[in-house]
């Protein structure tokens, strides 16, 4: 087969057809989730996490939270995200990308890795005061996060004891230092049929 | 670089007019599709890359300068997507590949498609992206380079290489498991 002949056969492979239908109602679905996202007034979050950072450069917007949003009570961000049902419905959109869906006072974020290497270890859940700031992060083990003014690694061990390490920095239940004392620390393990989603075929 | 009509329906768009938006995306959906499908060979993820390509693209609507056509655009946020897609497939588990493969088979439209497209699914990406470019898409190997930002000698290199082996594979030399 010659160049010409290659090329020739390969023209004649036709994609897929689709129905009429498709064609026009996949502009309102795009528009549909561009709103919503809009709506939500998500947005990349504004800080960048050190090492980790370099594989998290891709903050999405998230599907359908202006549903939950409605629902949740406005300072009720802990228990919203610890029910589960936020980070069921990223953990599918982003399977092995989702380090950390992170509430805060300018909103919801998400904070992805560029390939899917995230371990599924169980979810954690924090609540870290910074005097008036206040966040709530959803994330996995091995993860880090922003801890006042400084980048910690979320860890968690067999027994679920949750720690925070940073450089100069401990933080768990039942010790700390290295903390300013207008820092206050929230941290569990969520259960595992709450945060586990069923893996689905990645985009 | 952009025709009056599309001129005036990014203008509108960036204000927030959304069937405006949706013109756009009805102008170059087949386009972005049809790539999304050359470079995944699944209808169902082609669907999601797609849908991904013109969210980015909503986005970063500011950015475009209009200094590039913005079918040329768009079709390098698409392209850009397919070629990440294609790291996340490689880590997919071999379940998981057989279950697109079983679909690209389900959708392919007939027998000489089909074939096609599995060859094309054994290139590295890059090297179909190149056939993909060039061939289906009528691109020369300059504009091609400039598309996926390499020298149009290495362009031109792995098209030869992506001929030979779609050659081997699609004359029987070469089994396509």
């Amino acid at each position: 087969m010659n160049p010409r002949e290659l090329d020739k056969y390969l023209r004649e492979a036709r994609v897929p057809e689709r129905p009429d239908d498709y064609w026009s109602e996949f502009p309102s679905r795009v528009v549909g989730r561009a709103r919503t996202e809009r709506v939500a007034g998500i947005r990349p979050a504004p800080w960048r996490l050190g090492a980790a950072a370099a594989l998290a450069a891709a903050f999405g917007l998230v599907l359908g939270f202006a549903l939950w949003h409605r629902h949740a009570a406005p300072g009720d961000a802990y228990g919203s995200l610890r029910d589960g049902r936020v980070l069921r419905e990223l953990q599918t959109r982003y399977p092995g990308r989702l380090q950390a869906i992170i509430q805060d006072g300018s909103g919801l974020h998400t904070q992805l890795s560029d390939s899917a290497d995230v371990s599924a270890s169980d979810p954690i859940l924090l609540e870290i005061r910074d005097g008036k700031d206040r966040r709530v992060v959803v994330t996995f083990s091995g993860q880090l996060v922003r801890c006042g003014d400084r980048n910690v690694m979320v860890l968690s061990d067999l027994g679920g004891q949750v720690m925070l390490v940073g450089d100069g920095f401990f933080w768990s239940r039942q010790a700390s230092s290295g903390l300013a004392d207008v820092v206050h620390i929230r941290a569990e393990r969520i259960p595992n049929e709450l945060g586990r989603s069923k893996p689905s075929p990645p985009l | 670089m952009v025709t009056e009509d599309e001129g005036i329906l990014i203008a509108r768009s960036r204000s927030g007019d959304w069937e405006a938006f949706a013109g756009l995306i009805r102008m170059h959906q087949r386009m972005i599709h049809s790539l999304a499908y050359r470079m995944s060979g699944s209808a169902a993820d082609a669907e999601d890359l797609a849908q991904e390509t013109f969210i980015r693209a909503y986005r970063a609507l500011d950015s475009y300068r209009g200094g590039a056509k913005f079918s040329s655009w768009l079709y390098r946020i698409a392209l850009n997507l397919c070629l990440r897609w294609r790291r996340l497939e490689i880590r997919r588990g071999a379940a998981d590949r057989e279950w697109a493969r079983a679909g690209a088979r389900d959708t392919a439209p007939d027998a000489r498609s089909e074939r096609v497209q599995e060859a094309l699914l054994m290139l590295p990406p890059k090297q179909r992206a190149a056939v993909v470019l060039t061939v289906f898409d009528g691109m020369s190997h300059s504009e091609a380079a400039t598309m996926l930002g390499c020298p149009e000698a290495t362009l031109s290199w792995r098209l030869f290489a992506a001929r030979q082996r779609l050659a081997s594979l699609l004359s029987g030399h070469e089994s396509i498991p």
